[in-house]
């Protein structure tokens, strides 16, 4: 997607990825990895510190990039991983470091204070420390304290199904009063402004960066061609010519080729037939991967599902796709050995 | 294993064989040609859409990715910064508003190279001269949104302070949590001394 054109940040290349986008999609796969790995691998102390230090500086771009749908599909893995992580001590332990280290992450970018300077063309540290540098520091403390308690302690209750579901139940309640209050509560900026929009049924334009102004009309190009689309790749033609004016409306330069969201893209460009078969194989993939999972294939899993979330928000390039391809493929090997097993 | 490794060999095979048998009958039911009719497959609506109008012709494949995009004279690519919080204020918010809440600080001179959607002009017939002829149309408006992003001087990586205090909220919250877990299991830690 293109708004405004191409030419702004969204063809920049940044590393050899690609756009901010695209980096928030390599690292739901690289950085979800080196998390998961920390977290439920008893692996020697070395892989352990290449992991810390790789979810720091991973998290540290992340902060910077700020990219939302890469957000929402890490706090949502998270989420979904919370009731294995605090049954058990070890486990806990492990992620209030590597959050720890995220937080640390936040004050550093306080400290050295990185600005663009447009007049002399450069990028300069302002260092500065200030209360909330202060106060992320600390927080940093008290983690690193809690996680060495914690460690010394010895509680696992991650296989008890009864305890696991309850944590389920008990986080979905608090999803739906936080739904409540931003309902109730307008904050008026940022991402709960916007919820609290989508929660009133206004579903405006450039909500979600535009993304909900590409669902809206993606939605409505479906009934053209339901059942095999028009083919890979169409979508900018037949987007762009049924919405000239809208778009232009965006800006005199937008392009959109794509949708924002993998799933809907497919649709339009697949149809249900094509969107349908690579659903079923997916979900196919994740059911035996639970099923059969072991170490390291849960490792694998995680980052798949991961990756699958933030292709809610984005699109499929050829830097990245391959490599969740390799992803899904290295899984169904890993989970092969434990088939044979049984 | 050996056994196992075969029937799934076996079972592959089929399941390839059975797939090819229906998309042979599907072929067969349906003929050559008539997918077009059916769905309007990609060669259809391409030409259509070639036919139709600069936007769609312009936003795709020719202009947009090979001829402009990547091979024009862009020659100082400054910096890419996202998750900008601007220092100097910028009134002209359309051309800022850009996806993923991330900014540039772009091209001083850009005779690039942009394809321009919103023209109207559609009986360029050869794209090289639609290339130009976007390329001199497009100046106007770069010109204006490298005028709005000179004018913000400074751009900060930081987030804004509203965020920095939910973000320690949630620490504390945090924080509480991992506080009352630690004091459950104390207490169950001494149950099950006073039971032992």
């Amino acid at each position: 997607m293109y708004q405004d054109g191409i030419g702004t940040h969204n063809v920049s290349f940044m590393g050899t990825i690609g756009n901010i986008a695209f980096i928030s999609a390599m690292f739901c796969i690289l950085f979800t990895v080196s998390f998961a790995s920390f977290v439920f691998l008893d692996e020697p102390k070395k892989y352990k510190i290449v992991h810390l230090l790789s979810i720091f500086e991973g998290f540290f771009i992340f902060i910077i990039i700020n990219v939302l749908g890469g957000r929402v599909a890490f706090l949502s893995v998270f989420a979904l991983l919370i009731p294995f992580i605090i049954t058990n001590s070890k486990r806990l332990s492990r992620t209030i470091i590597a959050i720890s280290s995220i937080v640390l992450g936040l004050a550093i970018n306080i400290i050295i204070n990185p600005e663009y300077h447009y007049d002399i063309g450069k990028l300069r540290l302002c260092f500065q420390f200030n209360g909330t540098a202060l106060a992320f520091l600390v927080i940093v403390a008290i983690f690193w304290s809690l996680a060495y308690i914690l460690y010394k302690r010895n509680f696992d209750l991650s296989r008890n199904k009864k305890i696991i579901f309850g944590i389920y139940i008990g986080m979905l309640v608090m999803v739906l009063l936080v739904c409540l209050v931003i309902y109730l509560i307008n904050f008026n900026t940022g991402i709960l402004y916007e919820i609290h929009e989508l929660l009133h049924g206004n579903f405006d334009d450039d909500f979600g960066t535009y993304r909900v102004f590409l669902w809206k009309r993606a939605f409505l190009l479906l009934p053209e061609y339901p059942i095999l689309g028009t083919g890979p790749d169409t979508f900018a033609v037949r987007f762009m010519e049924k919405y000239t004016e809208d778009i232009a409306a965006l800006g005199e330069l937008t392009i959109n080729d794509t949708a924002a969201n993998v799933y809907i893209t497919m649709l339009i460009n697949i149809g249900v037939v094509g969107l349908t078969t690579y659903l079923i194989s997916i979900i196919l993939q994740l059911i035996t991967g639970i099923k059969n999972r072991n170490g390291y294939s849960k490792v694998l899993l995680i980052a798949m599902i991961c990756y699958m979330i933030q292709d809610m928000f984005n699109l499929w390039v050829v830097i990245v796709t391959p490599i969740f391809w390799a992803l899904m493929a290295i899984h169904a090997l890993s989970i092969e050995k434990n088939k044979e097993e049984k | 294993m050996k056994k196992t490794r075969k029937s799934n060999n076996l079972k592959l095979i089929v399941f390839f064989a059975i797939l090819l048998i229906l998309a042979r009958i599907t072929i067969s039911v349906i003929g050559n040609g008539k997918i077009t009719g059916l769905e309007g497959y990609l060669y259809s609506i391409a030409a259509t859409a070639t036919d139709a109008d600069a936007t769609s012709s312009n936003a795709t494949g020719a202009d947009a990715t090979s001829s402009n995009a990547t091979s024009c004279n862009v020659p100082e690519i400054t910096a890419t910064s996202s998750n900008v919080s601007h220092t100097a204020t910028n009134s002209d918010a359309s051309t800022i508003s850009t996806s993923d809440h991330a900014q540039t600080a772009t091209n001083k001179e850009t005779t690039s190279t942009i394809v321009n959607t919103n023209s109207d002009e559609t009986e360029e017939n050869d794209e090289v001269e639609n290339v130009v002829y976007n390329n001199q149309n497009v100046t106007n408006t770069k010109t204006s949104n490298i005028e709005a992003q000179e004018e913000k001087e400074v751009v900060s990586f930081l987030e804004t302070h509203k965020t920095y205090i939910m973000l320690i909220g949630i620490c504390v919250l945090a924080i509480v949590v991992i506080g009352i877990i630690i004091m459950i299991d104390k207490k169950a830690i001494k149950k099950r001394k006073e039971q032992k």
